[in-house]
């Protein structure tokens, strides 16, 4: 660092000279010829330069041998040797009409799109520093949705859900990963965790089936194509991004002191005719102090920790000569995470080399590789979550350690009570650590043989290896009452699994353009194979007396082993024509043929066809008129998508072999069905239409590109119950049912200059999404909380409708009497009041309801950048309007035992303090008021819609001139900061990004804001 | 041009994917019942279920506090809602619960009752594994029977479409139950040798046939097979074995246990052990004791009796070498029968769960005799036994009927508490047991018990109803 500030220093002073020759011309537009007035004019390597004038003319005096670099925003830039000329007549064309994206198998020029594709390049992303690189597409791409969740260090991956839940089997498993997009890094599968940030050239989403059909059965919820840097033709171009940053969590969930709690608790006893718990002594103890076995500090101050340190270095070299291109990189990051005892070391690397062998045959070898080493407490052997779940819910009345020097175990002693956990921070530092890695390494192999032109042949190879191994010890301690010691926290016991993952791909595909007088034809074929393969074995051992050795040899109490193994393959034929005549009229034709192992032999094969056409209006002669219209464009796609994600083995019934029992002392093995098959089980297809516009305005200086679309998924894989009388077993993968996701989306670009000197973006996306199931035999609850029902959106919170809290015991006895409670559970003042929806006189399951909608309705995102001078200025927001959370915290489980509550309970209901909607408190279990394990309830569903400053960054580029001496070709250092800001109405204490599925805001990690410098070098 | 063309078939045939692929964990429906291993394995599946959560693991020990001999405090395993009457429905878990896990069990015996006759093995083998088969689905059915009359038998493999069935009259399945008893009791040895110790036997059919018999009131079927068990050479263990009949010391050895529940302590994945034992820890660590015994269930106790200390921990009292803190309990008191004194103990534990023994017998024994005979000699002496054995002195003679009838009730409450039988027996003794049992709860507050003649009996579940409309009409009251 004390380096990077002495090189600074020292360009800053540097200042050179020359002889000066006087250039001059016009720059114009290149579609249309009119001068282009504002446009930049630099000598390349120098801070000199000047802008075109009215008529779009410039004059400009530099040295002989120079390079001008002409620009325009939203022009592509071009490059002009001086030489001998003193007339530069230069003629740019907009950017957008060059700029080619990435799209399934092959690339696209963009004017030439005719499906729903969102790009973010590695300029958009910028020096946006990402722990992981999903992050970066967060408020970019329209009707892209990541929802957080934990922001673990090492697990961090948000969840991604493009244009909404397509698939009800979501529902039933809680496992998201059914409604996740396919990941493609350069065309092989992966996942998004193995890529460094700076390696990403640019993202594709894939959103409507047009684009996404050439992926058949992996591609229903949509794909993600990520293209990584390559190397160009020059001599090596070395880049170096560095940044460090202080993370602290965005809030900090708040809690009751000891003091409050005992005080609550003591009226939670009285209010439930029970004697109170805490004297007024121990009470005084808890507010004052004087006796250090009852604690007066929560466990956020010590559990969190504030400026967490960050650290990501990032190396990459690129060049080549007309043969041989070539790209490496690597990269490093440190992390530790706002939670003490967590963090995780990542080091990436990246090689691909491109060869071209003869005008005939190209090569290439990819390879990239990962390492992620991540710790957390192991904290009772249920890790981080449970440590701050544990922090929410106890009750902070003892201390940490006892005067003798040992952790509470948890006793209070005066009062002969206990709260049965070691000090939660005690458990987390001293209870043993779990550690995970992962390996992933990804070899690609290509050939390319071109006979003809625009004929290519291409056959590549591929092995996504990832290897999870994964160790988990929890050590004995020694604790403390106050009084004696003893051991707690188990036996010492050690874990150690792995699970190993192997997909093997291998792909050929052949292309052929040819261009006919003003009709151009294409047309690509492809064959694709791909066979996945799991093999999972962990062992474990008892009776480790301390933590000196933690490895399987260190003990031998309870020794334990198991293992097992998985299969998937899928083999696929796809094939796609498109037509462009005079670049006005677009048509595409997509069709793929796939085979997957999960389904039986009367179904395994399926079709997925899609087509596509668009329209460039702008290029017909009644536009030209409107010079102020660049671009027009509209377009218009159907397709048909697959979802193959029902497990493995759906079809075929098997017989499970761990279904032990004990006989003569000894476990023996027992065997039984556990599930049942359906060996006509098929795809689930979803169907996506959409109509979409972009066009370009004002000299390339807006653009707008909306979509509207419909997708629905059919013959939707799901596990309708069956009746118990079969056997309790497992429903068998069925096809039923239909959903339906709607939507519009709409961004937007604005690019703009104030002089020369000063230019700025605006750019913004809004993503609108109904979710709705169409139909559905039979409607399922799940956690008896979440409702999928026909005519509603999936997940629907379903519970009781609050009205109120009684004001007296004679009201409440009234409604009691009337059994217009649930259950007719005992009432009192400061209860709920339960909502009789059906008027039938009695509270009961069937006045339930749908009371919220956990699907994120619309996400908005805003970037804004301005550069001045060397200096740039950035600042991303991010949203969400509309969605549903149950609130986790909220009464928690009513002061049970030692559980705490949270500081909204200090304006609970009292006689004295009525005008509240928080209820009053009562010990153990209370129906009405406890969401523990009852149904929903209406006062818990929370708004988690939030704005949030996700990103801003001023940054400043020192002028080449400064530094060219040292070799460098570019230097920027720069400051940020990520989640500085955010407006939200979520419970407080709580950041909106945690809740992952629709009720779990009390236990996720929480997110960090943070505070980041860094500096971009090249040379 | 023809070398690309090579080059490319090559290509695709190096890629070729194999779409064949089955599992490699678990085998192939077809494949199985091949062997006497398969009958082996299978016939174990069946006991697995035995040794569950909803069934012994932690059910049938604690349906105590569906009646008035323990409360328990924990909502989410609804014996609240369930003992007090209140929010208890047939969208409850509880009856779904059991359910579920009944005909878990039956089909699984099914399953070996319908493949292992087409196995080729040695006949006796093969006829000592159908009778345990017969055996475990009697005892499923009869618990079925005892909670909601009325269930769909279940005697043949069904497919999905098929599975929408009516149910039988309760008659009809209890002399299925009957049936397969009896088929049973031909098959199945007395005895077995160390490595099987634990498998259903003779004495164990014959016992449940007794109790069968009890509930349905065929008195001198019952007393029949009572005799049949006693012939059999079981006896009541002597007073000072009374509390390790509950814990591993024990377990599967004794003239006194017939049939019992297997479980083992910590073994690694795949383990099985009993949840109960788990409270032992709990008394000394943690927060609240889950389930305690009732001061109604206390006060119940004659003096001198030794199942009281045995089976209740209460104040005063030390376990596992620590005075018992009854601020711990919502009752007051700890239940501490089968329950291993090692504090350690957290998680599962090694004691087995004790479902028939001579004890009950006697006890069948007596019932039915006076049933059936009136206040009899051998009545009394079956009752007289197991109040001897408890250290209380005999019945007063020239008690009335009903007299006896009392006392056998309150001895069977007392001898066979948290062993699985109590609520059971509240129900079968009819309304006005079931009210009286229900009003008698008064000492914990806010948990009074609210009756309702409905709670006679459970209701089919709702979920079930829902995808199984046949299931209908469902029980009265609900």
């Amino acid at each position: 660092m004390k380096k990077l500030f002495t090189l600074i220093a020292f360009f800053v002073v540097s200042i050179t000279f020359a002889q000066n020759v006087t250039i001059t011309g016009t720059v114009t537009d290149g579609e249309s010829g009119e001068p282009l007035p504002g446009a930049n004019i630099l000598v390349k390597g120098r801070a000199s330069g000047t802008i075109t004038d009215m008529d779009g003319k410039y004059s400009l005096s530099v040295s002989e041998g120079a390079t001008l670099v002409f620009s325009f925003i939203g022009y592509t830039s071009q490059e002009v040797a001086v030489g001998s000329k003193n007339v530069i007549d230069v003629a740019l064309t907009g950017s957008s009409l060059d700029e080619v994206i990435v799209v399934g198998y092959g690339t696209q020029k963009k004017k030439n799109l005719t499906g729903a594709v969102g790009t973010l390049s590695s300029e958009d992303i910028g020096s946006q520093s990402v722990t992981s690189a999903a992050n970066a597409l967060s408020g970019r791409v329209s009707g892209v949705q990541l929802i957080q969740g934990s922001a673990q260090p090492g697990n961090d991956a948000p969840t991604i859900q493009i244009r909404g839940i397509g698939t009800v089997r979501t529902s039933v498993d809680g496992q998201n990963s059914d409604s996740a997009p396919l990941v493609l890094v350069d065309g092989v599968q992966s996942t998004l965790n193995d890529v460094h940030p700076n390696d990403i050239e640019s993202f594709s989403v894939l959103k409507d089936a047009a684009s996404a059909a050439i992926y058949g059965a992996r591609a229903a919820n949509g794909v993600i194509l990520v293209t990584t840097k390559r190397g160009k033709s020059g001599k090596p171009k070395v880049s170096i991004n560095s940044y460090i940053a202080f993370q602290n969590a965005t809030t900090t969930p708040s809690m009751l002191s000891s003091y409050d709690f005992a005080r609550l608790k003591n009226e939670a006893q009285t209010n439930t005719g029970r004697p109170e718990v805490y004297t007024q002594e121990e009470l005084d103890l808890f507010l004052n102090g004087g006796d250090t076995r009852y604690s007066r500090t929560g466990f956020f101050d010590e559990g969190y920790r504030t400026g967490a340190p960050l650290q990501n270095h990032y190396f990459s070299v690129t060049g080549g000569t007309e043969y041989v291109k070539y790209m490496f990189s690597a990269g490093y990051q440190d992390q530790e995470g706002v939670v003490i005892e967590t963090n995780s070391k990542r080091y990436n690397f990246r090689s691909n080399v491109d060869v071209k062998v003869s005008d005939m045959v190209r090569t290439g070898f990819n390879i990239s590789g990962s390492l992620t080493d991540s710790n957390e407490p192991n904290y009772g052997g249920l890790g981080v979550t449970q440590f701050i779940r544990d922090m929410i819910r106890k009750a902070p009345l003892n201390p940490l350690r006892y005067d003798n020097g040992y952790i509470s175990s948890g006793n209070v002693v005066l009062a002969g009570r206990t709260d049965g956990a070691i000090h939660p921070i005690g458990l987390a530092t001293e209870g043993g650590n779990d550690n995970t890695k992962y390996y992933r390494a990804t070899p690609n192999l290509y050939f390319e043989l071109e006979p003809v032109k625009d004929m290519v042949f291409r056959a590549n190879g591929s092995v996504y290896v990832q290897d999870r191994k994964q160790s988990f010890f929890r050590s004995k301690m020694t604790v403390s009452d106050g009084e004696g010691i003893t051991t707690a926290n188990g036996l010492g016991e050690y874990r150690e699994t792995d699970l190993l993952s192997t997909t093997s791909t291998f792909e050929l595909t052949g292309r052929y353009n040819k261009t006919l007088g003003k009709s151009t034809l294409g047309g690509m074929l492809g064959y694709t194979s791909q066979a996945y393969r799991q093999d999972f074995l962990s062992a474990s051992n008892e009776g480790y007396n301390n933590s000196l050795i933690t490895e399987l040899e260190g003990a031998s109490l309870n020794p334990s082993v198991t293992g097992n193994a998985s299969e998937w393959a899928l083999e696929s034929f796809f094939g796609r024509v498109n037509y462009d005549y005079e670049g006005k009229y677009l048509a595409e034709f997509n069709v793929r043929y796939d085979g997957s192992s999960r389904f039986g032999e009367n179904n395994r094969f399926g079709t997925f066809p899609s087509f596509s056409v668009g329209w460039n209006m702008a290029k017909e002669d009644f536009m030209s008129s409107l010079k102020d219209v660049n671009e027009l464009k509209l377009r218009a796609s159907w397709g048909q998508l697959g979802n193959q994600n029902i497990g493995n083995y759906p079809s075929i019934a098997t017989i499970n072999l761990d279904q032990p029992y004990v006989f003569g002392n000894s476990l023996v093995g027992g065997a039984a069905a556990r599930a049942l098959a359906n060996p006509n089980v098929k795809w689930e297809t979803t169907q996506t239409s959409d109509i979409g516009l972009d066009a370009t305005l004002f000299n390339y200086k807006l653009s707008l590109t909306a979509d509207y679309y419909v997708r629905k998924s059919l013959d939707v894989l799901l596990s309708p119950p069956v009746v118990a009388t079969l056997g309790n077993l497992t429903p068998p993968v069925q096809n039923q049912g239909e959903v339906e996701n709607r939507g519009y989306e709409f961004s937007l670009n604005y690019y703009g200059n104030i002089g020369s000197e000063f230019q700025y973006s605006v750019s913004g996306n809004w993503s609108h999404n109904d979710n709705k199931v169409l139909k559905l035999d039979e409607e399922f609850l799940s956690a008896n909380k979440v409702l999928t029902k026909e005519g509603y959106p999936i997940n629907s919170f379903y519970g009781h409708v609050i009205t109120g809290i009684f004001q007296s015991d004679a009201e409440a006895q009234d409604a009691e009497t009337f059994g217009a409670q649930p259950g007719g559970s005992l009432v009192s003042a400061g209860d709920y009041i339960y909502e009789d929806t059906n008027g039938d006189g009695v509270v009961n399951s069937d006045d339930r309801v749908i009371i919220g909608n956990p699907n994120i309705r619309n996400t908005f995102g805003m970037t804004l950048t301005a550069d001045y001078k060397g200096f740039n200025f950035r600042v991303l927001f991010q949203g969400v309007l509309g969605r549903d959370v149950e609130n986790g915290v909220y009464g928690t489980d009513g002061l049970r035992d030692y559980s705490n509550l949270t500081t909204a309970f200090l304006d609970r209901w009292t006689p004295e303090n009525t005008d509240t909607d928080i209820p009053r408190v009562a010990t153990g279990y209370k129906y009405n008021n406890s969401l523990f394990v009852g149904p929903a309830i209406s006062s818990a569903i929370v708004d988690a819609s939030y704005l949030r400053m996700k990103h801003i960054e001023l940054g400043y580029t020192i002028p080449v001139e400064t530094i060219s001496k040292l070799g460098l070709s570019n230097a920027r250092v720069y400051v940020s900061g990520q989640n500085l800001l955010t407006f939200t109405k979520f419970v407080e204490g709580y950041d909106p990004e945690d809740a992952m599925t629709f009720n779990n805001v009390n236990d996720s990690y929480p997110q960090a804001k943070s505070f980041t410098m860094g500096v971009n070098l090249s040379f | 041009m023809k070398k690309y063309i090579a080059f490319i078939l090559t290509a695709l045939c190096l890629g070729c994917a194999d779409l064949e692929r089955y599992p490699l964990n678990s085998i192939g429906a077809p494949e199985f019942w091949a062997t006497s291993d398969d009958a082996t394995l299978g016939i174990n599946g069946v006991y697995n279920v035995l040794a569950h959560n909803h069934m012994y693991r932690d059910f049938m020990r604690h349906s105590d506090a569906l009646a008035d001999n323990a409360y328990s405090q924990y909502s989410f395993n609804y014996y609240l809602e369930i003992s007090e009457g209140r929010g208890f429905d047939a969208s409850s878990v509880w009856p779904w619960n059991f359910w579920k896990k009944s005909y878990e069990g039956i089909v699984r015996a099914n399953e070996v009752l319908l493949n292992v006759p087409e196995i080729t093995m040695a006949e006796n083998t093969k006829n000592r594994i159908l009778g345990e088969a017969s055996f475990l689905r009697a005892l499923f059915y009869f618990h079925l029977t005892n909670l909601y009359g009325d269930v769909p038998l279940i005697l043949s493999k069904q497919t999905v479409e098929e599975s929408l069935v009516p149910r039988n009259p309760k008659a009809e399945v209890v002399a299925q139950i009957i049936a397969d008893l009896d088929f049973a009791i031909n098959n199945l040895p007395p005895s077995y040798g160390p490595s099987d110790l634990g498998r259903a036997t003779k004495g164990a059919a014959t016992a449940l046939k007794s109790r069968v018999y009890l509930y349905n009131k065929q008195y001198s079927e019952a007393i029949q097979a009572a005799n049949q068990v006693k012939a059999l050479g079981y006896d009541l263990l002597p007073s000072g074995s009374y509390k390790d009949m509950f814990l591993p010391a024990l377990e599967n050895n004794s003239t006194e246990s017939i049939f019992e529940v297997q479980f083992l302590g910590k073994t690694g994945t795949g383990g099985v052990g009993s949840a109960f034992n788990a409270s032992s820890g709990a008394i000394q660590a943690f927060g609240d004791v889950p389930y305690s015994p009732l001061q109604e269930l206390v006060d119940v106790y004659e003096t001198g009796d030794i199942r009281k200390d045995i089976t209740v921990l209460q104040p005063g009292q030390s376990f596992a070498g620590e005075e018992f803190n009854p601020i711990r309990s919502q009752t007051g008191f700890a239940l501490i029968k089968g329950v291993i004194e090692d504090p350690t103990i957290t998680d599962d534990g090694d004691a087995n769960f004790v479902v028939i023994r001579y004890a009950e017998v006697l006890l069948n024994l007596a019932e039915a005799e006076n049933e059936l005979n009136g206040p009899t000699t051998i009545a009394y002496d079956a009752v007289n036994q197991i109040r001897n054995r408890a250290g209380l002195d005999d019945l007063p003679t020239g008690l009335t009927k009903d007299q006896l009838r009392t006392a056998i009730k309150k001895e069977r409450r007392l001898e066979l508490a948290f062993e699985g039988h109590y609520y059971f027996d509240i129900l079968r003794y009819g309304a006005s047991d079931l009210q009286a049992s229900m009003e008698n709860v008064t000492s914990v507050t806010g948990h009074e018990r609210v009756y309702d003649p409905k709670l006679l009996m459970w209701p089919v579940p709702q979920n079930e109803i829902n995808i199984d409309e046949n299931l209908l009409p469902q029980n009265t009251g609900w």
